[in-house]
């Protein structure tokens, strides 16, 4: 798996340009890190309004936030801003435990949904399931490293751990996950990664 | 010796790696709230105070201090150098302008007509 880096001096310029008054800087950063926000709300929450709003919410705060970058801090737009992104996320799922799988909610919506690739979505759909069954800060762990392919020492300045605490937590998720599964397996009658029909 | 890994482990890992490789669409709507929020909330540009646009279109602080400089040296020609030197000779009767030798065929060009 190749892991993600980022560039915070890349990062500052343009966030500094976007405070300057550029435009097309403000559109760069938003096409930039929307689609990261709203992924790992989305893999978070597993509800695609949900994590709409706290997306919006996420580089809202980014905006606000411009003007007053340290450009010579050395830190990183996208650790801060999963880190806000995470942080919003958990305020929400503690205000209200969602009731599993949302009925409207399909993150391979878009996906192709010919017979030929039923097997890959019921895969999918039972991974979030047991993401969500998850306590949050193992999914946040899980989800960082495994899905948005963060490296432990980013992964614990977003999380305001050490990273030994990081590679325990994705250690415990993934048990946890391999645990899940396995149930989830046998009930959807995987044998040989195919389906059973009968 | 290389441990095998479960096969449960390997298959977690193929359905994490699908996960990240099919991220969820953002809408079109979300985009545009987003970029909605970017520009309500940019900086307006600042504009410099009108000392500094001056100082700006003369060239810096370099060309200001010549120009103080000259003003300098002007100041002290007004104040150090005589009326001789300044003013022109009072006109008299018996009065000649010397104009000089060697102007050559210029010499005409100073006589008044």
């Amino acid at each position: 798996m190749t892991l993600q880096t980022s560039d915070p001096a890349a990062e500052a310029v343009l966030l500094k340009a976007y405070a300057r008054g550029d435009a097309k800087a403000a559109q760069a950063l938003a096409l930039r890190y929307t689609p990261l926000v709203y992924a790992h709300a989305c893999r978070m929450l597993n509800d695609r309004a949900e994590a709409e709003d706290v997306a919006q919410d996420a580089m809202l705060r980014l905006w606000k936030q411009a003007p007053h970058w340290d450009a010579d801090g050395g830190a990183s737009v996208r650790t801060w801003l999963y880190r806000v992104t995470a942080n919003l996320c958990i305020d929400r799922l503690r205000k209200g435990r969602p009731d599993g799988l949302s009925p409207d909610f399909d993150m391979a919506d878009g996906a192709p949904t010919a017979e030929a690739h039923l097997q890959d979505q019921a895969r999918q759909s039972a991974l979030e399931e047991a993401l969500m069954q998850l306590p949050d800060r193992q999914r946040q762990a899980v989800v960082l490293r495994h899905i948005d392919g963060l490296g432990n020492t980013e992964i614990a300045q977003i999380m305001d751990i050490g990273p030994r605490a990081v590679e325990s937590l994705t250690a415990r998720g993934k048990r946890a996950l391999t645990d899940l599964l396995q149930g989830q397996r046998q009930t959807l009658g995987y044998t040989d990664d195919t389906v059973q029909t009968s | 010796m290389t441990q095998s890994r479960p096969p449960e482990d390997t298959a977690l890992d193929a359905d994490l790696a699908a996960m990240r490789d099919a991220p969820p669409g953002v809408s079109e709507a979300l985009m545009a709230k987003v970029m909605a929020d970017a520009m309500s909330e940019m900086p307006k540009a600042v504009r410099a105070p009108l000392w500094r646009q001056i100082l700006t279109t003369l060239g810096g602080w370099p060309a200001m201090a010549g120009l103080a400089a000259t003003a300098c040296v002007g100041i002290w020609a007004g104040g150090v150098l005589s009326d001789d030197v300044l003013l022109p000779a009072p006109a008299t009767e018996s009065a000649a302008l010397d104009i000089g030798e060697g102007l050559g065929a210029f010499d005409l060009l100073l006589v008044e007509g």
